[in-house]
């Protein structure tokens, strides 16, 4: 079952049974983009843990209406996004920022070697990110993270898609620019890339 | 400015999107032809791109027990929607019916008085209500006006009103009974006991909630049922097939019912497994649909109370020992002296029937 099926299903058993296990893996399947997302806004880990919080509180709120919801995912990133920008607006006084929050957005199951990229180059990757705009920084997680598409991404943000389309590029363009145009002595490794 | 590398990681980035049009993905062959230095660059933001972060699993866990907190702290909401009555209609019949049993051994005509308390409240439009009831020793089957088939044991009451089907299908049940639940997704149907209420579409179950005993007890036989324990509001478990919940209608009950005391502590909910009959297909929790008379190795103080309700008599145990004997058996039909006589060939107690008394002594 894909990831969209597989959301529908617990969306069909949370609004039909008030299913509190679908609840749980809805939490469970979500909770991790979802924080990252609120976190890109509001800079806080606790406060992105509670926007998390408020959102899967809302949705249990309206699970009775939950068969109108057409695209469950899209619904939460907005409320998400909603909700933190809510936090800002109130506690923009005492906003702190923390970078460390952000420093595992390429953290994957590959290390860098794997990636065939040095300690020095994934640093620089990482620091491009953080250097993003917020609002570049969040469509572009979207996009990379969630494989959400454009015109999703653009519900979400409350942006034109061809705003997002220039948003992506821009992101790409300045993580490319941190990127080595060869690898020094791996350049010969590179012959295992193929560009057909 | 749109130099070529531009337009090219703008390409890039639309290619590793999958938003990109044939023709944009041919213009990308084509750069990537023309700049053939951005090609390891390329490569290399895929790699980066189809790397996802690693989802922080005990986070999540710990986030999510933290959210249930919040969330039973922030709802002000009745838990169960489709109560709709306000605070006051909710709280009152709960009450009568909770203190009615708690007195424990409650007539069933009592519990038409409560019936009637509802329909007497002034403040509310009075519905017609509908009364299915099986005396002791007598069994029945209904069918609800939805195509539910209901079988109802001995000594139960079943109760709906005239709203029954419109939006949902709401019933009341006292007793037992086992349900066969007519598919229909958009009216669920509900079933208030004293100590659980079941959410379920379309199914089968057996649900046994008599008053008088020490646990409400849920067999889900097919499909799916969600239970929400009343006096645990912030427990909901929701059943799989062949999954039989069982709930203690109050820990002192059993006590005041005759059990012993030294008994273990029962946990308040548990969840086992249906019990099939030994080289059958019918099951312990429903073989009383069948006009089966089944013990799975059950105490003879509880034993005695099935025999009240089967055969509409009153057993007496006279010794306090006696009543914590188990017994497994099924009878299919018989006398109630021939269930007393196999019940002392086995337990080796004697017994006296008179009329409509059982007395068991050692």
């Amino acid at each position: 079952m894909n990831e969209l099926d597989r959301i529908a299903d617990l969306q069909h058993r949370i609004a039909i049974l008030e299913d509190m296990r679908a609840y749980q893996e809805l939490y469970h399947l979500l909770f991790d983009r979802l924080y990252r997302f609120s976190f890109s806004f509001v800079k806080s880990r606790e406060a992105a843990e509670e926007i998390v919080s408020d959102v899967f509180i809302k949705l249990w709120q309206i699970r009775s209406d939950l068969k109108k919801v057409v695209a469950l995912k899209v619904y939460l990133y907005t409320i998400t996004r909603n909700f933190s920008i809510n936090y800002i607006t109130r506690h923009y006084k005492h906003q702190v920022v923390s970078l460390d929050g952000m420093e595992d957005l390429f953290v994957a199951s590959a290390s860098p070697e794997e990636l065939a990229i040095s300690a020095e180059m994934y640093q620089k990757v990482q620091a491009a990110i953080r250097d993003l705009p917020p609002q570049c920084r969040a469509i572009f997680q979207l996009v990379r993270e969630d494989g959400l598409k454009y015109k999703d991404v653009a519900a979400i943000m409350d942006v034109s898609v061809l705003t997002v389309r220039n948003q992506v590029a821009i992101a790409t363009k300045k993580l490319a620019a941190a990127l080595p145009a060869t690898l020094g002595k791996r350049i010969a490794d590179s012959a295992r890339f193929s560009h057909s | 400015m749109n130099t070529a590398p531009d337009r090219l990681w703008t390409l890039v980035s639309l290619q590793l999107a999958g938003e990109a049009s044939q023709e944009e993905l041919s213009e990308l062959n084509g750069l990537l032809k023309a700049f053939p230095e951005a090609v390891f660059q390329a490569e290399m933001m895929k790699e980066l791109w189809l790397q996802k972060p690693k989802p922080n699993k005990v986070q999540a866990e710990d986030a999510f027990s933290k959210h249930l907190q919040r969330l039973s702290t922030h709802l002000s909401e009745p838990v169960l929607q489709y109560e709709v009555a306000d605070p006051e209609e909710l709280e009152t019949p709960v009450r009568s019916l909770r203190t009615w049993w708690w007195i424990g051994g409650v007539a069933a005509s009592l519990m038409l008085a409560v019936g009637m308390f509802f329909q007497l409240r002034p403040a509310r439009k009075a519905p017609q209500q509908n009364v299915v009831s099986t005396r002791p020793g007598s069994k029945s089957k209904v069918e609800l006006p939805d195509g539910t088939v209901v079988w109802l044991n001995s000594g139960s009451r079943l109760v709906y009103d005239d709203a029954f089907n419109t939006t949902l299908r709401e019933v009341k049940l006292i007793g037992e009974a086992y349900f066969e639940v007519a598919k229909d997704k958009t009216k669920p149907f509900i079933i208030h006991t004293q100590t659980v209420d079941l959410k379920v579409l379309g199914t089968a179950f057996n649900l046994r909630a008599y008053p008088d005993e020490a646990t409400t007890e849920t067999a889900l036989i097919h499909g799916s049922v969600e239970v929400q324990v009343l006096h645990n509001p912030d427990k909901k478990i929701v059943l799989k097939p062949s999954e039989k919940l069982v709930v203690q209608n109050k820990p002192d009950l059993k006590e005041a019912a005759g059990g012993a005391a030294t008994a273990l502590p029962q946990p308040m909910i548990s969840i086992s497994k249906v019990h099939p009959l030994e080289r059958d297909s019918t099951l312990y929790e429903t073989s009383w649909v069948s006009n089966k008379l089944a013990f799975d190795n059950e105490s003879l103080v509880t034993i005695a109370q099935r025999l009240e309700r089967w055969y509409d008599v009153t057993v007496f145990i006279t010794n306090e020992e006696l009543k914590q004997t188990t017994y497994t058996a099924v009878f299919e039909g018989e006398q109630l002296e021939e269930v007393m006589n196999a019940l002392q060939l086995s337990g080796g107690f004697n017994y006296s029937i008179n009329r409509k008394e059982v007395r068991i002594s050692p």
